[in-house]
């Protein structure tokens, strides 16, 4: 048994092995709580409604080093839920439904000494491939995402994991604002676990609820413009589970 | 310092601690290997509950035979503390383990034994 194994001192392994492997600066670290906070503020039901700097990011308190304050999502309170029903009922219960395209789970070995490579999550992987071949999309498809920035390198690592990046390039496109509101995939327009909050067990279905209402194009100031197909991305553990969800509106 | 571990008769994975294999549930078989390694990954931890008492470094080695474990270094100071830096087996505490930076000396009568 080894003690002092935290949480954020797990994914700092992770960060840190990422930076050693791939040279993703601090700096790529600190832009995705900045952008997540600046997408929070656009979102009445945020835990966190301010925006921060990189210098907030970088200066703030270690917490396991690399990652610092601002790298980690609290944990909140929160609720959400989902009424599903046959797709050929819903025109009939609701003005602009929205369609399940694709629902996937994989696993993977819980522990970082047993994953071959802790910089991918392999159940990320295998659960987005299984949705994007269920939903007959690949990731060039996707209008948005709602990802599980548990820590700022989780949402890099799910970046690469999805598909929307090549393995390495997540802190890169990140810094280049290709996830930010104006860019060319929003990632987190909620504000992500990091500023919408991180409600554990309810995080998942709040994924769900942002998309849903982006679909809808419901989503006020945090509206993705033209939004036809989102994706949710839920992790468990260290990466030991992952649900991927793709949705669309039904049309 | 050296120590023993498990290795699966059946796929060959090592493994610390438990009487059949995690993987395929092969029969393990007794290997001593010698506890050196390299930093895999490693960060310095400023807020934990327990005893521990942070900051302290927080490692995941590679060992020269192959898997990996993960641990507490101690010692830091002596050299730099980077991904790839070489380490070596110190002790098991109720904590888990410890490590110490640096190759370790090869002579016999510095060598121990320890079960993990």
């Amino acid at each position: 048994m080894v003690s002092g194994a935290t949480f954020p001192a797990l994914f700092a392994l992770i960060a840190r092995r990422h930076m050693a492997q791939y040279g993703t600066p601090l700096e790529a670290l600190a832009e995705v709580a900045v952008k997540n906070h600046a997408h929070g503020a656009n979102n009445p039901n945020a835990h966190f409604q301010k925006t921060i700097t990189r210098k907030d990011v970088l200066e703030a308190k270690p917490v396991a080093e690399p990652l610092g304050l601002y790298d980690c999502a609290p944990i909140s309170d929160g609720a959400a839920a989902a009424v599903l029903c046959p797709a050929e009922m819903a025109a009939d219960l609701r003005a602009r439904p929205v369609r399940v395209l694709a629902s996937a789970q994989a696993a993977d070995a819980p522990s970082l000494v047993d994953k071959k490579d802790i910089t991918q999550f392999e159940a990320t992987r295998r659960a987005s491939e299984a949705a994007f071949r269920q939903a007959g999309l690949t990731p060039e498809d996707v209008d948005f995402a709602e990802v599980h920035d548990c820590f700022t390198i989780a949402e890099i690592v799910a970046l690469e994991d999805i598909g929307f990046f090549l393995k390495g390039d997540g802190g890169r496109a990140t810094l280049e604002g290709h996830t930010a509101m104006d860019g060319a995939l929003p990632v987190n327009p909620s504000g992500g676990l990091k500023a919408k909050g991180h409600p554990v067990g309810a995080t998942g279905l709040a994924q769900v609820y942002e998309a849903v209402r982006q679909l809808q194009g419901d989503a006020g100031r945090r509206q993705v413009p033209g939004a036809e197909v989102g994706l949710c991305h839920n992790l468990g553990g260290s990466g030991a589970t992952c649900t991927v969800h793709i949705f669309s509106a039904l049309r | 310092m050296s120590l023993e571990v498990g290795r699966c008769g059946g796929c060959g994975r090592m493994q610390f601690g438990g009487a059949s294999c995690g993987h395929c549930g092969g029969a393990l078989r007794v290997e001593e290997i010698s506890g050196r390694g390299e930093i895999y990954s490693y960060t310095r931890v400023h807020v934990a509950p327990g005893e521990l008492g942070p900051p302290y470094l927080l490692v995941l080695v590679e060992f020269e035979e192959g898997g990996r474990m993960m641990g507490r270094l101690e010692g830091e100071g002596k050299a730099q503390v980077d991904v790839g830096a070489p380490v070596v087996f110190s002790k098991m505490t109720k904590n888990g383990p410890l490590f110490v930076l640096g190759p370790v000396s090869d002579r016999p009568e510095e060598r121990n034994r320890s079960r993990v």
